[in-house]
């Protein structure tokens, strides 16, 4: 897209900040928002991976053919592994989301450099106190922390901490945009992807708000300074701030979908207000729908638990489904534009070697796994069945990483090589990759889905329970271990590909050889 | 289906007002599932045979512990378990990390099962004999639930809310028994515990269960004068008895009792022959009956 000079008295206020303007995209790219970009994209990475690691090392200890971890390690890891890839590694990637959506894309300075480096660097001291205190085996309350359940004061002082930087960046990224467009260097509609981001940032508003509800007084209780913390209470707030993050998650996924199909097969959305609208209903529905945490708690009434954890959980799959048909219905659009024809010519024209295409297609497979997993247990009555049990894992990991990491390790496949102008590593390895990980994330949940409608529990850190486990429950744990196995494999390889590439990639200029297209010639 | 455009550009001008038939097609379909689904929740809830309980008492860790205390002493066995009468609701409170006390319930027989936890969270889960029943307990809510035991057996319940360091060591066995062990055991156990005084209406007739043990009355004929007619049974046996009217029409019962206990059964009677009897299961069959002649 082109870059449109802003009025000159903007401008000469514009010019003070380094910057450049990309070769491919022609957008002007201001020095510390790429910075800041750059800054928490890395620190999202090493979260991932701290996450991963954590991962793995729980997952092997369920296996009972493996039983890696004691249990004190056990719960620390699996407080770790909590804390890191399902809080740390999405908000650090939706604060580099926003950085790019709001400054980058709008061809706009920052609203305050200051702000935003404030931000990072609370988010990091908040990081680091959380797995610090996590390590030291004093804060192994799982990364839930239910009252009166207490962990070290430095653990909820860690999250404050970093609720409060994450804030931060959410009224930079906001401020953002009014400065852009007051300013006179944006107009018109806001990108698909800068809509998206802001749709993320409002969730991300809501849940650290509701956060700082729950952690307070938990922090309080924790020093002694409060006697005690109604736990009901503070498990509708801890999920305001637990599952509208998980909806952040979804939401960047959406965008990273939309990215890949974009830069692999030329398309767009089908339909631009159908998307928007989708968006809007998950700003809408995200938030209640925490009410599908309490369906099987004391004191809460059926009618409470109908309207908002049942009916909610089953809105919540609309907008899903809207964005699922809206990327695939934009490829098919493009491809038959192209001249594909019949029911499915447009698939044969798909080159399914290519390794956003592998990650994109994956990544919908397992979402959409993921959201049937979930909508049978937001069910009334199908809840009582696989509360705490293996069914929840297999969900979450179905939507959260199935979904939304495999979709972000695609769309990294094809923006790193374009940012650093080197050739991906190997694209076919990165497309076995992909695909590796999709088996491995569907043969770890599947089998934990089946162990889950057996009633294995779930955060426990031995399944056998001294022998007297049901004689049913290793078979499935034991499956899930392998592509647990399989996962991190893929994992890893990830990181390899990455590193070469950024290493020993081959520099080029060529688009075809950067951004190789998933079309067949 | 509509035209392409850039997620990462403005869209042209317009784009709100475009919004083909393939859109609204498929909203429409999405809206048809999602009433499908609700109804068939909503349907499952009104005539479906397992639900979420929605029976709730605020009581405090403290207060709960009392109530459990009090239960365990009546009903305990010398096995240490808690043999539960049918028609007794059952107490269960979790801790860390222990369900206590450890229940006994007679097969085939419904039940109100009490639930709380008296430290942190903890989770009730039922997951023995093909059972998957999971519930979450918290300090300060006791959760009412009913559940229909199945047949004789010993059944798993694990907590499955994280808890603590030892949280993968909370277990617990539901202990499912034949009628005939229960009765021996709420004897054994509660002998004398419920002692009600031996107030006899003025008229009633006086009976009494065999004090032996055996399955009988202390008569098996008795008489009456048409109109209000009331028994009174003493129960000096080891086991749980009552006293219940059938015949004509009527079918009355008496509370059933332990040992040193009293039951009483009242109706209004025309003339004619009824029986009398024990309504605890297998009693009746085994003799502990008589009749009633009314004139």
């Amino acid at each position: 897209m082109a870059y449109v000079e802003p009025a000159p008295h903007i401008l000469a206020g514009v010019r003070e900040e380094r910057s450049r303007i990309c070769g491919v995209t022609g957008l002007r790219i201001f020095a510390t928002p790429q910075a800041l970009t750059v800054a928490n994209a890395v620190a999202a990475v090493l979260a991932l991976a701290a996450g991963g690691l954590f991962g793995l090392l729980i997952g092997l200890t369920r296996a009972p053919g493996v039983e890696l971890l004691g249990s004190d390690w056990f719960y620390a890891a699996l407080t770790g592994h909590g804390v890191a890839a399902l809080i740390l590694w999405p908000i650090f990637f939706e604060v580099a989301a926003m950085v790019f959506a709001s400054s980058i894309l709008l061809n706009a300075r920052l609203f305050s450099n200051a702000l935003g480096w404030a931000s990072f660097a609370l988010m990091v001291v908040g990081a680091v106190m959380l797995l610090g205190i996590i390590l030291s085996g004093e804060a192994s309350v799982a990364f839930t922390a239910y009252p009166p359940l207490v962990a070290n004061q430095v653990f909820y002082l860690g999250y404050l901490i970093f609720a409060v930087g994450a804030l931060l960046a959410v009224v930079n990224f906001a401020l953002t945009i009014v400065k852009a467009r007051t300013d006179g260097v944006h107009e018109g509609s806001l990108p698909l992807i800068t809509y998206g981001v802001g749709a993320a940032a409002i969730l991300a508003l809501l849940s650290i708000a509701s956060g700082l509800v729950a952690l307070i007084p938990a922090w309080l209780y924790s020093a002694g300074w409060i006697g005690s913390v109604e736990p009901i209470v503070y498990r509708g707030w801890f999920w305001g701030l637990g599952h509208t993050l998980q909806y952040v998650n979804v939401v960047a996924m959406v965008v990273a979908w939309y990215g890949i199909a974009a830069l692999a097969v030329g398309a767009g959305p089908v339909n631009q207000k159908f998307t928007r609208i989708a968006f809007v209903l998950y700003i809408l529905i995200s938030f209640p729908v925490l009410g599908h945490h309490f369906l099987v708690d004391p004191s809460i009434g059926n009618d409470v638990k109908l309207v908002g954890g049942t009916l909610m959980g089953f809105g919540l799959g609309v907008p899903s489904l809207m964005h699922g048909i809206a990327v695939m219905g934009g490829i098919e659009a493009k491809l038959r534009r192209e001249g594909a024809t019949g029911l499915f010519g447009w698939l044969k024209r798909i080159r399914w070697g290519h390794a956003g295409i592998a990650a994109l297609a994956g990544s919908l497979l397992i979402f959409a796994v993921g959201g049937w997993s979930g909508t049978a247990e937001t069910t009334l009555q199908l809840n009582m069945v696989t509360h705490n049990t293996m069914w929840v894992p297999a969900h979450l990991h179905q939507t959260v990483v199935g979904g939304m990491t495999l979709a972000f390790m695609g769309f990294a496949y094809l923006l790193v090589p374009l940012l650093v102008r080197r050739e991906l590593w190997s694209h076919r390895l990165a497309a076995w990759q992909a695909w590796l990980y999709c088996a491995g994330m569907l043969i770890m949940t599947t089998a934990q889905s089946w162990a889950g409608a057996l009633g294995v529990p779930r955060r426990t850190a031995d399944t056998s329970y001294g022998g007297d486990g049901l004689s049913g429950w290793d078979t499935p744990m034991n499956i899930a271990g392998i592509g647990v196995g399989l996962a991190a494999l893929s994992g890893a390889l990830f990181v390899v590909i990455m590193v070469l590439t950024l290493l020993v990639g081959k520099r080029t200029e060529d688009p075809v050889r950067l951004s190789p297209s998933a079309v067949k010639a | 289906m509509a035209v392409n455009e850039s997620p990462v550009a403005s869209p042209a001008p317009g784009w709100g007002r475009r919004f083909p038939r393939d859109e609204r097609v498929f909203l429409w379909l999405v809206a048809a599932s999602l009433v499908g689904m609700t109804a068939v929740v909503f349907g499952w809830l009104a005539w479906g045979n397992q639900n979420v309980p929605d029976t709730y008492r605020y009581q405090t860790p403290a207060q709960y512990s009392e109530t459990v205390a009090k239960f365990t002493d009546r009903y305990q066995a010398e096995d240490g378990l808690v043999y539960v009468p049918p028609g007794e609701d059952a107490y269960l409170a979790a801790s860390r990390y222990t369900f206590y006390p450890g229940l006994a319930l007679q097969a085939n027989t419904q039940y109100r099962i009490w639930l709380s936890a008296t430290d942190v969270l903890h989770g009730f889960s039922l997951v023995g004999g093909g059972q998957n029943i999971n519930l979450e307990l918290a300090p300060n809510h006791v959760t009412g639930m009913n559940l229909t035991v199945g047949d004789p057996g010993r059944y798993l319940i694990v907590c499955n809310e994280y808890c603590g360091l030892d949280h993968h060591t909370m277990k617990a066995y539901l202990t499912v028994v034949p009628a005939a062990v229960m009765e021996q055991n709420v004897v054994a156990a509660g002998a004398g515990e419920e002692v009600t005084p031996g107030v006899v209406p003025a008229g009633a007739i006086e009976i009494s269960a065999d004090p032996t043990g055996a399955l009988k009355f202390d008569t098996s004929s008795l008489r009456a004068e048409a109109g209000p007619v009331t028994i009174v049974m003493e129960n000096p046996s080891p086991l749980p008895h009552n006293v219940a009217i059938k015949g004509n029409g009527v079918d009355v019962k008496g509370k059933v009792v332990l040992k040193g206990g009293t039951s009483t059964v009242s109706a209004d009677l025309d003339p004619g022959t009824y029986t009398f009897y024990c309504s605890v299961p297998g009693h009746e069959a085994a003799g502990m009956k008589g009749t009633l002649t009314v004139t």
